[in-house]
């Protein structure tokens, strides 16, 4: 008789979601990217025998190595299923047979990381659209279930269900191989991973909506991945290094950015005592290391704005004049309005309000901004600062009607209550 | 084993054994994660309350065997298919009912079913 349960205190958190996750990717190694599907299948019921058995026996020794085996059986009753499975003509069903009836590989860290490497180029394929990577990355590589997803991106599930549907078929389609792409085009192809990374840490880092602890997840995962990318020989690169800086930094002061009742608040608003300080000594360490390539991107200059940020001793400590230079930086390598918009709070920061009104009003692509809630939330603070309320009034009022989360309505309201409170 | 003076209650767990490719429960693996700790935690304190006795898991093979042949069990693909056992040791059939009632397999759509385990003393 077994000994039953482990306390719930010794189960590591997300361990059916990244032990799964794994085996998903081995089985997609073995078996071939137009698969992807039957391996999450298998992977699912896989989790749900775990769950059935160790309720009553506790967790394995070896979680992964248990779930593969299993996986590895529930594929070859489905694969013998298939017709054309039984045509033994077919030579790579035949190999596919052996791997699948040998017995438990020994399995290292390393073959792990390298089949999930292999697993992100071809979620992060681009030929594949950024909404169809996204939601591929969290199902395959992360674990969460498509009502998760749908949380996540504020979609539904079935909606979600339909575009993971469209992407695996498009990987079959496009026969996508499931390789770390070769030295020449390494390079461009992991530009668009460390995107599109960029944009789920993004997702789950801003304003909050329903359900935090997803978004919170999201900013997890992505960092976990990243993270696997920096300790890869074939992704080490100075780049990766800066966005994993970049994404620690910011989410060690994701607890501080709301408050119990899920209110934005603003950087001076925050508690810096709920600030994670061991990561935040995490991303500066990844900074430093990030900074030894003499590459710059995009991601080392915003990891450095949030880094000035972060070692401030309080709001009024922070080194404007320095984060105003990241920011013309970041500017002439983007040219994008919105970070020539967040340039405006460091303009306003050095030379006053009436500047950064200025700085905004000097944006060239200003119009695509109209439409941005943020844009007239800045408009209404900087012109609250100049002491003119009722113009202060009119941009919030427009801010308002443009934000769509609660937690963005709630803090206009406050502003607009300010302002009104101030006449 | 405890002796047959206090009594003991088995419940047999069903609604949990499912089977591949029969129509899947689809919760997320976050979801399956929390259940099985809630059910580690439910187990954790009958412990400590000196309730808990045993539990195992069973598989989903099952045969009739009577007169001479082997069927397949009945129930072997259902929902009623038993997929476990725990046994508790409580004074009453109402105490039982009342901890199977608050168990993780309970509130998350199982179904257990609560047995005395018969006594050999004479009433």
């Amino acid at each position: 008789m077994s000994t039953p349960a482990a306390s719930a205190g010794e189960v590591a958190a997300h361990l059916f979601r990244h032990e799964g996750a794994k085996v998903v990717a081995t089985l997609t190694a073995h078996l071939g990217t137009h698969r992807l599907q039957l391996a999450e299948d298998v992977v699912q019921e896989a989790l749900l025998r775990a769950l059935q058995l160790w309720s009553y026996r506790g967790v394995p020794d070896n979680p992964a190595a248990w779930l593969t085996q299993v996986a590895k059986n529930l594929a070859l009753n489905a694969l013998q299923r298939e017709q054309r499975w039984n045509d033994k003509q077919d030579g790579i069903a035949a190999e596919h047979e052996r791997w699948l009836s040998a017995p438990p590989d020994t399995m290292t860290h390393e073959t792990f990381a390298d089949d999930t490497l292999r697993l992100m180029f071809v979620c992060f394929h681009p030929d594949l659209s950024t909404d169809a990577q996204t939601a591929l990355a969290l199902r395959t590589l992360c674990g969460f279930s498509p009502a998760e997803i749908g949380a996540a991106f504020l979609s539904s599930e079935a909606a979600i269900e339909k575009r993971l549907v469209r992407a695996r078929q498009r990987i079959r389609e496009l026969a996508l191989p499931f390789v770390v792409p070769d030295p020449h085009e390494l390079s461009a192809r992991l530009s668009g991973v460390l995107h599109t990374l960029y944009l789920l840490f993004n997702e789950g880092y801003k304003a909050s909506t329903g359900d935090r602890l997803v978004r919170a997840d999201l900013c997890h995962e992505a960092i976990r991945l990243v993270t696997l990318l920096t300790q890869h020989s074939a992704t080490q690169e100075p780049r990766a290094l800066a966005l994993l800086a970049l994404m620690l930094l910011n989410a060690a002061r994701l607890k501080a950015r709301t408050d119990d009742a899920g209110n934005l608040l603003r950087l001076h608003e925050q508690d810096r005592r709920d600030w994670d300080l061991a990561m935040i000594q995490q991303g500066i360490d990844c900074l430093h290391r990030a900074a030894q390539g003499g590459v710059l991107s995009v991601y080392h200059i915003e990891a450095s704005i949030a880094a000035m940020h972060c070692l401030a001793a309080d709001a009024a400590a922070t080194d404007w004049p320095r984060i105003l230079h990241l920011y013309d930086q970041l500017l002439t390598l983007t040219h994008s309005p919105v970070t020539a918009m967040n340039r405006a709070v460091a303009v306003a920061r050095v030379q006053g309000p009436q500047a950064g009104l200025a700085a905004l009003d000097a944006i060239p692509q200003r119009a695509v901004l109209e439409i941005s809630h943020l844009y007239h939330a800045m408009r209404g603070t900087f012109t609250a600062e100049l002491g003119q309320n009722a113009a202060a009034l009119t941009h919030f009022r427009q801010a308002a009607r443009l934000a769509t989360l609660p937690a963005e309505r709630e803090f206009i309201a406050r502003r607009i209550g300010e302002c009104e409170g101030a006449k | 084993m405890k002796t047959d003076t206090s009594p003991q209650y088995m419940f047999l767990v069903r609604g949990s054994c499912k089977d591949a490719h029969t129509p899947g429960d689809d919760r997320s693996a976050e979801e399956l994660q929390t259940h099985m700790t809630e059910v580690f935690a439910w187990i954790e304190k009958l412990t400590q309350q000196g309730i808990f006795t045993a539990a195992q898991p069973l598989t989903s093979e099952s045969k009739l065997v009577s007169g001479g042949t082997v069927t397949d069990g009945v129930f072997a693909e259902s929902k009623e298919a038993v997929g476990g056992f725990f046994i508790v040791n409580v004074p009453t059939m109402e105490e039982a009912v009342k901890i199977a009632s608050e168990s993780p397999m309970v509130k998350h759509g199982g179904m257990l079913e609560v047995r005395q385990i018969a006594e050999l003393k004479c009433e």
